[in-house]
């Protein structure tokens, strides 16, 4: 009788704690990560200067650098649209030798340290670069302006656009595609009317994505574009620099950094579930 | 290459010849302007991959397509003709509709891709919503549809680009036992109102009596039988055809309660809800379901239908008795009876003998056989 009293209360126990079908022990390590990113965050509000907060993140230097950021970031998620699409089509649709090598080349700022890539785009853009030299005869001059740090931030946002797209391009699949075609569409007009709409929400994930990574963007920017308040000074040069002279000014940018980095969250996550099939 | 008359439609003459390593294929199919040919064979036999090589989704090894003299592929020429400007549309199981797209969008598709404006393809949607019976789901996503709305909707949209050649791969196998019929009916309609020529892949044997003029079955990727409906339906030589076929076919109109035949036999039957009266019409039923008889059988609500055994062909434990029609009556007829009953029955080819039938065996069904 024992034996059976005791069965189903056991059943109920292992039931009523999770209910996912997961081991109990899976919990404690997924709590102990969960709080590693959280609590970071919450110290971090508890340092905010309140009462100077306002007038800490509407100094001449703090609007200036997230009015830059703002700007070249949005400049950076254009031109990885631009550039990004019609990298994931071809990843995603076109087959040649040496794709796979292609897609791992293009994930390469994603892994590269950013001071690297800054290094790295010194030599292609700066005076003496690869390119910077044709680009000084033609009277440009990209190293340390604003158009540099659009080019850090491109290159290092440029594949967060790109993954997004490939995958949901992968998941949509050629069926629709293939009915167009026989439907008479030439490759343009599938493009434009079947392709593309149907993977609207991975490229305005994509283009969130590689917004944030571009307003985070801070290795590539030092290294490339310098810190010129203005011109090549963003948000996190300016807190990197707040941190030496004026710690609370540093931490009210930093919230602000958070603030726009939850809301970006949010709509990406928004748009994925949306746009799911 | 002479130019298709727009009055009459001639258009659809198919010529195909080639060969596909990767999916194992050898393909060789002539199809008549005009004509609905049912494509049957089982899973992996080639049915999709012959779709696909037609509509310019798949690459052939070596061979040629042609549609109304127009060369769509010719390996050894190099020419390749891309989907798009093939004049093939491919209906599939799923209605594939593009889901961004309202209803009335999705039909519009077609002709606004082949430049028509938009007042114009809005027209024309409209045309063949109604041809469908769909108007009221113009205005509709995909997402809020049935199935079956969903597949008549696809084909208002293969139908809105005019095509030479339609292609149909098992249309009606994803949808709801319920609501094939009245696509199958649907099918039937606009294949015969416009004089279509079609190419139906499929797994029934209902949609090849109904919609199909002949019959290719496929195996390993070959043509293993070719002719017309009725022949291959009721004397398949295919492993496949005998699987899914193998009845008796008995064509004639429709009437109230049953089959009238040409020559003035009356059958009696289960009538398909799908039947018109007075239209063409076969009825069918399985070997197993006949008597033979010596005598007419009296007093009974059978069928029964005199006839000269042909051929005995023993299998297994069942006597297949072969049988021709008498003068002017039904063509050739099966009957499935014991060994035991054939032998009381002093069996031999010439001998007058009478299948009975009862009437809830025979299945009457719309049909293009004649």
């Amino acid at each position: 009788m024992a034996t059976a009293a005791t069965v189903p209360t056991r059943r109920k126990r292992a039931g009523a704690g999770t209910g996912s079908g997961l081991p109990r022990w899976v919990f404690l390590p997924a709590v102990v990560g969960g709080v590693f990113i959280v609590l970071p965050l919450i110290a971090m509000l508890a340092r905010v200067q309140w009462s100077s907060f306002l007038g800490l993140i509407t100094s001449e230097s703090s609007v200036a650098a997230l009015w830059l950021s703002l700007k070249t970031s949005t400049a950076s998620t254009v031109l990885c649209v631009l550039l990004g699409t019609p990298m994931a089509l071809v990843l995603a649709r076109a087959r040649f030798p040496g794709l796979r090598l292609a897609r791992s080349l293009v994930l390469l700022p994603l892994v590269l340290p950013p001071v690297v890539g800054g290094i790295a785009l010194i030599y292609t853009y700066g005076r003496q670069g690869l390119l910077g030299s044709s680009l000084e005869f033609l009277g440009l001059r990209i190293a340390f302006s604003t158009t540099a740090v659009v080019i850090a931030q491109t290159f290092v946002a440029l594949p967060f656009l790109v993954l997004s797209l490939e995958g949901s391009l992968r998941t949509a699949g050629r069926r629709y595609e293939a009915v167009a075609a026989t439907l008479g569409a030439n490759p343009t007009t599938v493009l434009r009317r079947v392709t593309i709409p149907l993977v609207l929400p991975g490229l305005l994930s994509g283009a969130v994505l590689a917004f944030a990574r571009a307003l985070g963007e801070f290795g590539a920017t030092l290294t490339f574009a310098g810190s010129l308040q203005g011109t090549t000074r963003t948000l996190p040069l300016e807190i990197y620099l707040q941190r030496e002279t004026d710690p609370d000014a540093a931490v009210a940018l930093s919230l602000v950094l958070v603030v726009v980095a939850v809301l970006i969250v949010l709509a990406t996550r928004g748009r994925a579930s949306e746009g799911s099939l | 290459m002479t130019k298709p008359q727009q009055s009459v439609r001639t258009v659809g003459a198919l010529e195909l010849q080639t060969t596909l390593e990767e999916r194992g294929t050898d393909l060789d199919l002539r199809v008549r302007p005009g004509e609905v040919v049912a494509v049957l064979g089982a899973n992996g036999a080639g049915k999709s991959t012959l779709l696909s090589l037609i509509s310019g989704l798949i690459r052939p090894d070596t061979g040629r397509i042609t549609l109304d003299g127009q060369v769509l592929v010719d390996i050894d020429r190099r020419v390749w003709v891309p989907a798009h400007q093939r004049g093939v549309v491919l209906l599939a199981q799923q209605a594939l509709l593009f889901p961004h797209l309202t209803a009335a969008a999705n039909v519009a598709f077609g002709p606004r891709s082949k430049g028509s404006s938009r007042r114009d393809a809005q027209a024309e949607a409209v045309r063949w919503l109604e041809a469908v019976d769909a108007v009221e789901f113009a205005d509709r996503r995909p997402a809020q549809l049935s199935g079956g709305q969903a597949q008549r909707i696809a084909i208002a949209r293969a139908l809105a680009v005019d095509p030479a050649l339609l292609l149909l791969d098992e249309p009606m196998s994803a949808l709801d036992i319920a609501v094939a019929p009245a696509l199958r009916q649907l099918l039937r309609k606009v294949l015969r109102d416009t004089g279509r020529t079609a190419l139906l892949v499929t797994h029934d044997l209902i949609d090849a009596l109904s919609l199909a003029d002949r019959v290719v079955v496929l195996d390993a990727g070959r043509v293993v039988e070719d002719g017309p409906t009725r022949t291959v339906l009721s004397q398949p030589r295919s492993a496949f055809a005998a699987r899914i076929a193998g009845v008796n076919l008995i064509a004639g109109t429709a009437e109230q309660h049953g089959l009238l035949t040409q020559d003035g036999t009356r059958l009696q039957g289960m009538l398909d809800p799908t039947c018109v009266i007075g239209q063409h019409a076969v009825a069918v039923f399985s070997p197993a379901a006949v008597a033979v008889h010596l005598t007419p059988p009296t007093g009974s609500p059978r069928n029964h239908l005199p006839v000269t055994v042909a051929e005995l062909e023993a299998r297994g434990e069942i006597i297949r008795v072969h049988a021709a029609g008498t003068v002017g009556g039904p063509g050739d007829l099966i009957a499935d009876i014991t060994a035991a009953s054939a032998a009381g029955l002093e069996l031999v080819p010439g001998k007058s003998v009478h299948f009975a039938v009862k009437a809830t065996e025979v299945q009457i069904y719309p049909s293009r056989i004649v």
